[in-house]
This record gives C-alpha cells, structure tokens and sequence, in this order.
C-alpha cells in the first residue's frame, strides 16, 4: 500500500485504486435498491391512482360509495403523510421504530426498499392519476359506447396511453431516487453515498472522495435518463407504418401510408 | 390488474424472506453468542473501513470492507474476552444512540464521549480512553500562536455535530464567532482549510490525523496549563454506549475493560495511530 500523494489528482487516483471496489459496491446498492424501489414504487403508484380514479355515479349502492369513500381516505393519507415528511426521517421512524414499538427486526435491505417504494408510490400516485386525468374523456366514452367496462377501460384504453404520457416522470422518478437513497445511511445502508463518507472519514480528504462520487452519480444518472429516452421511442412505435390490412374495415379508409411522419406533422 | 396481483405477489414474497433473514437478534454463530458493534467506520483513528482484512480487520456487515482502528481493537478485545463472536455494524454518526436503543446492535463502540446528556438516554461503560482536546488551526492564522483558550477571543470556529468539543469547548472562547456544527470531521477540516472557519476543536486523535493531510494545520494543546478549556473529566472520557438498562452486557464490559490501564488504552491508540492508512 502507498501512502497519499500530495496532488488532487494523485489523490483521486489514489482513491479510485485503494476504494475503486468499495465504491463500486456502494454504486451497485444504490443502483439496485433505486431500480427496485422504483419499480415497486410504480406498482403501488398505478394501483392508487387507478383507485382514485373510478368514476362514481349518482345511482351508485350506498355501499360502494362508503367503501370508496373510506379506502380514498386511507390513500389520500398514505400519499400526503409520505410526500409530505422528510424520506430519512421515515427511514428512521420505520427501521429503528418498528423494532422499539413492535419488536420487528426488519433486515436492512428489506427497510431500504420498503422505503424508498413507499415513498414513490406516494408521488407516482399522483402522476398516475394526472396521467389518466390527461387522456381525453372522448375515448372513456367511446369504450363505454363499445360495451367496455371500467376496467377494460383501463386496461385496453386509457392505461396504455396514460403509460406512455407518464413515462418521462417514471425516469425523474428513478433519477431521484438514485441520489436520494443517500439518505439510507441513516439505516446503515452501505450506498454509494456512505462509502465515500467513509473513505472521507478514513482518509480526511474531502473534496478527492466526493469528487470520485459525483462522477459515480452522474455516470448512472445519464446512463438511465438514456436508457428511459430508448424506451420512450420504443414506446411510440415505428415512425413510419401501414395501416392493418388484416381488419377488412381498413380498405374503407384507404390504405393510407405515412413514410417518416414526424411528431405534429399532420396527414 | 389481475396481471399484476401474482407480481405483486412474487415481491411479497422475496420481501418478507428478506425480512426473516433480517432478525437475528441473541443468533449464533460458530457456537457462540453475537456481539453486534456499532460504529461509524469513517472516524480514523477510531474507527475506518479498509478494502483488506490486513492488521486483521473486522468484516463489515452488509458491505465489502472490513474495519478496523481503535474501536475495532477494543472490541475484538472484549468480544475475545467474554466469549463473543464480533460483527461490526456501519451505521451514521447521528443514528448509533437511536441503533443502540432500537436493538439494531448490542453496543456502540465509535469514540463516544460520555456525557450527561448522552446518560439520559444511554448506559455507558467506564471509559475506554481518555482524549485530550486540542485545538486546530491554520499555520498562517493569527491564532497560531496562541497560549490559551483566551488568546483566540473573537475567532469565528466550529466543531462537529452533537460533540462535547461544539456544545462544551466553543462557547468558552470569549467573543467567538460560533459557526453551524459540521456533520463528519472532514468536513469540519474542509470548512478549516477553506478559510470559512478560523479553529476548529476537536480531539487529539483526529487532530494527529487531519495534520497528516492538510500539513498547514497547526495543533495547539493547551492541556496542563492555566488557560485551557474546562471540561468535567467525565466529558473528555470516552465510552461504549449500551441500551439503557442493559445491565447484564453493561457488567459484563466493565468487567472486561477493567482488565486494560490507562497505559494499555495509549498504547493501542498509538498503535492504531501508527497503522491507519494515513500513516502507510
């Protein structure tokens, strides 16, 4: 082992090549504990959107509009209690407390990603509903006017394109949740945020190891706001396409194509 | 939806094994009992984290790493004593007092000083050293040259978070410019080097340690003479903190720690000192 160089530069080489692995590992915590916590976040978010979203109507049993009313509530709570505190303080209240109130011992990972998929849940939530709230209530009614329940509203019509609407906050989302699992230190969790405090702490060198860390940040934040741009295209389909000619319903409109149709190009 | 409930399922599933796993508390291992340590590993020289085993460095639970320094010793020293298997746990500064009350671990050994506030709420162990507060300075400060806490009257300073040197130390410097307490030392070092600070108090160990990096810090050590800080001699000692009416593992570490001397607690400090990685 060598001893610290003087220069910033030899210092973060230093650092990069004695704590490279160790910050590595940190990366890979942050890294999975985000992508899960996101994607169960997500879930929890299109269930309590879709929740609070179901139409109720005048003619409806008193039963149901009690159940609604109540389970809206419970929701309403959850999401303003969860955006509304500070994630480390949850992180806090639900590690350390559910052990001094209820004498659970839930093990670190399992309290990191209940964290942070609770916590998205209670903003994707939100996002959901405005997403299914921005598709137009003309296509509500046409699937009504087809024979579609609510749910195969949801499902075959309005999902899909609310899906695709919310796509770009699914990815503000992740990126957040990215940086923001720094806050898991407080539980113990060796992200790549605690392990630069510890070679900070180790070494003393304080601009050196956040420097490293930064750039660790950066590169996964750009990788995954690329990654959801790839999967937002994909989402949109082929830029040019024909029109099914399987559905004998298609010849009556004509068998129109659209070669290199832009976005706000009409035809 | 019905696609998703067998998902959601799965995931509940993998979490609530997670979740099993996580409780180990009073488990065993290799036959004998766990002693589960707290600390910061990010204090040197008390405690850091290392990517070897070399000096024979603890493994971190749940990372990589392994730690080690004077923490680290006093702890295999106690586990070897009374029987235990270690496992050292990384937790912040911030939350070892709530870890240690929660149950997360058994007891923080992490450079604690034992105070009256800290005793409200924690047990602690007779002390397991004993620090000098010194003062760091920049060597081209004004308060270089300094005799005593008087003589830096005016200086604006800080001190890191929920320490006996920010809360005690700090308000006896007459006219002094008290700044926000730093959370972590580097970054009280930062704050030093940068200008925004004119002193910072701290501990010797630390201050040994800061000086490696930054070699324009002066260490000025008032200790022995009329003009230094005052300080109850509980407040400098340092201690391991176990939950509050732990007495059975409180006994159990006292009696163990009564088998080291003052001497002892030097010469492990100094060697930790000397096998940091700041020192290679």
């Amino acid at each position: 082992m060598g001893s610290l160089p003087a220069d910033f530069g030899g210092r973060i080489l230093f650092i990069l090549q004695k704590y490279g692995p160790s910050l590595l590992n940190g990366a890979l915590t942050t890294l999975i504990i985000a992508v899960v916590g996101t994607f169960i976040g997500c879930i929890i978010g299109f269930i309590v959107g879709i929740i609070q979203t179901i139409p109720v109507e005048k003619n409806d049993s008193i039963i149901k509009k009690a159940v609604l009313w109540v389970v809206r509530l419970i929701l309403n709570i959850y999401v303003e209690v969860f955006r509304g505190t500070p994630m480390m303080v949850q992180a806090v209240f639900i590690y350390y407390g559910s052990l001094t109130v209820f004498g659970i011992n839930m093990s670190m990972w399992f309290a990191a990603f209940f964290i942070v998929s609770i916590n998205t849940g209670a903003y994707m939530a939100e996002t959901v509903r405005g997403g299914i709230l921005s598709i137009d209530i003309g296509q509500t009614e046409g699937a009504k006017a087809i024979g579609m329940n609510h749910y195969q509203t949801m499902t075959s019509v309005i999902l899909p394109q609310a899906l695709r609407n919310i796509m770009p906050q699914i990815g503000n989302n992740l990126i957040i949740n990215i940086k923001d699992t720094c806050v898991l230190s407080t539980i113990g969790t060796v992200e790549l945020f605690f392990a630069s405090k510890s070679v900070a702490g180790t070494y003393y060198t304080f601009f050196e190891t956040y420097t490293v860390t930064m750039a660790m940040y950066l590169i996964m934040t750009i990788f995954f706001a690329w990654l959801l741009r790839v999967m937002e295209k994909r989402m949109d389909g082929p830029k040019s396409y024909d029109l099914a000619t399987k559905d004998t319903l298609a010849h009556t409109s004509g068998m129109i194509r659209f070669p290199g149709r832009k976005w706000g190009e009409r035809k | 939806m019905r696609k998703l409930i067998p998902i959601l399922l799965v995931f509940a599933i993998i979490l609530s094994v997670a979740a099993c796993s996580g409780s180990n508390s009073g488990s065993q291992k290799n036959g004998k009992p766990v002693l589960r340590v707290g600390m910061e590993c990010g204090y040197a020289p008390y405690n850091w984290a290392q990517p070897d085993d070399s000096n024979d460095a603890v493994p971190i639970k749940g990372s990589n790493d392994y730690a080690y320094g004077y923490d680290v010793m006093i702890a295999k020293f106690l586990a070897e004593k009374l029987g235990y298997e270690l496992e050292i746990h990384k937790i912040d500064w911030d939350s070892l007092p709530v870890a240690v009350q929660a149950g997360t671990v058994d007891c923080v050994i992490a450079g604690q000083s034992i105070t009256a506030e800290r005793l409200e709420t924690v047990d602690f162990t007779t002390p397991y050293y004993y620090a000098s507060i010194v003062v760091l300075t920049m060597k081209d400060s004004k308060y270089a040259n300094a005799k005593g806490v008087s003589d830096l009257a005016g200086a604006t300073c800080t001190s890191q978070l929920n320490t006996v040197w920010y809360d005690v130390c700090l308000p006896q410097i007459p006219d002094a410019d008290i700044q926000p307490a730093q959370e972590t030392a580097p970054t009280m070092l930062v704050a030093l080097n940068s200008g925004k600070v004119d002193l910072v108090v701290t501990d010797a160990p630390t201050a040994m340690a800061a000086v490696m990096v930054y070699p324009d810090m002066k260490i000025l050590d008032f200790t022995g003479t009329e003009d230094n800080f005052e300080v109850s001699e509980e407040e400098i000692n340092i201690g391991i903190s176990v939950k509050k009416g732990n007495k059975e593992l409180l006994d159990k570490l006292n009696a163990a720690l009564a088998e080291l001397t003052v001497e002892d607690f030097e010469r492990m400090m100094n060697e930790a000192i000397s096998v940091q990685p700041l020192s290679e």
